[in-house]
């Protein structure tokens, strides 16, 4: 049996159907605090974010009409409360560096990996909030320019303008050496 | 190709030359052969988009973030939806950006200055403004006495 598209849950939960609307949180809820995360650098501020876009999901869907995908829609509201949040992201604690996908095998060089992820998660949190929001939904959501282009409301040259100048800062604030270079 | 356009191309489709068009690839490469500075961009780009890309999209801390989310959204009773309400004919991304409260306001406040323009231009109909009065005009003349002539330079002051 095909597994309901979001569109057709978000035509439920216009209905006020409850448990549609639990299965869309329960695809999406994770997603969305984890971008919040990355974000803003707090995981308590984070939770709150998604649960608040969760809910203005809710209270919308009698007028949600299914211009663009159910995400990316999503995304533009966890993205606009990020950004409404004015708190500018702080450093990310140490457990926050677990990111890596393959751990050293020695611990030594475990070390290293967590202090390389550390610079980057840094450099990444100093960057302006748009640079920030389109480096994060670039990599870390594999999103394309066109969707994150109207996930922040700009062109696609917009995009490609900001993950330009995120880059140069990135490579600057890295430099060649913790850049890999 | 200048270095410029080789940045955009980057962030335009990806660090992952495979998959850029062939044309631009290859006038990448030329510009990387001849250009020391572009093959390090290049170079450091990769390197870049390798340690940005190594971060997993789900890491098991969204996963409990998701699952204390779901615990605190199903904990008491939904709130009502918003069936209707004065912002219920815009589109649903409007009312997400937290504009839309604040358009009845501009609303009014546009209403109001449209008003204000009506009745002070007198174009509405109202009656308020004599239909005799005219802007003021200026004749030749009156230019004339508004126009600074400076003193020449008195020979007192020498």
């Amino acid at each position: 049996m095909r597994e309901a598209s979001d569109e057709d849950l978000m035509a439920r939960v216009a209905t006020a159907d409850a448990a549609a609307f639990r299965t869309l949180c329960d695809r999406h809820a994770a997603r969305a605090a984890g971008f919040a995360r990355r974000f803003l650098g707090d995981a308590q501020d984070a939770e709150d974010i998604a649960q608040e876009a969760l809910l203005r999901v809710w209270r919308a869907a009698p007028r949600w009409r299914p211009t663009a995908a159910f995400g990316t829609w999503l995304y533009r509201i966890v993205v606009n409360l990020c950004l409404n949040h004015r708190r500018k992201a702080r450093f990310l604690p140490l457990d926050g560096t677990e990111e890596a996908a393959d751990p050293a095998p020695d611990a030594l060089a475990r070390m290293e990996r967590r202090e390389d992820d550390l610079g980057l998660w840094a450099a990444v949190a100093d960057l302006p909030e748009r640079q920030r929001a389109a480096i994060l939904l670039t990599y870390w959501e594999g999103l394309s320019n066109a969707r994150v282009a109207d996930i922040l409301g700009t062109s696609v040259p917009g995009v490609e303008t900001l993950l330009v100048r995120a880059r140069r800062s990135l490579r600057g604030r890295l430099g060649p050496h913790q850049n890999g270079g | 190709m200048t270095r410029a356009e080789l940045e955009r191309l980057i962030a335009r489709h990806g660090a992952d030359r495979a998959l850029w068009p062939a044309g631009v690839r290859q006038d990448a490469e030329r510009l990387a052969r001849r250009d020391p500075v572009a093959r390090a961009l290049l170079k450091e780009s990769d390197a870049l988009h390798a340690r940005l890309a190594a971060g997993t999209r789900h890491h098991p801390k969204d996963t409990e973030s998701g699952r204390r989310v779901m615990e605190a959204l199903f904990a008491s009773p939904l709130p009502p939806q918003s069936q209707s309400g004065p912002t219920g004919w815009l589109p649903a991304w409007l009312v997400s950006v937290d504009l839309a409260p604040a358009w009845p306001s501009i609303a009014l406040l546009a209403g109001m200055a449209l008003l204000g323009f009506v009745i002070g231009t007198g174009t509405g109909g109202f009656g308020l403004l004599p239909g005799e009065l005219h802007a003021p005009q200026f004749s030749g003349g009156d230019v004339s006495t508004i126009v600074f002539e400076p003193d020449p330079l008195g020979e007192e002051v020498l």
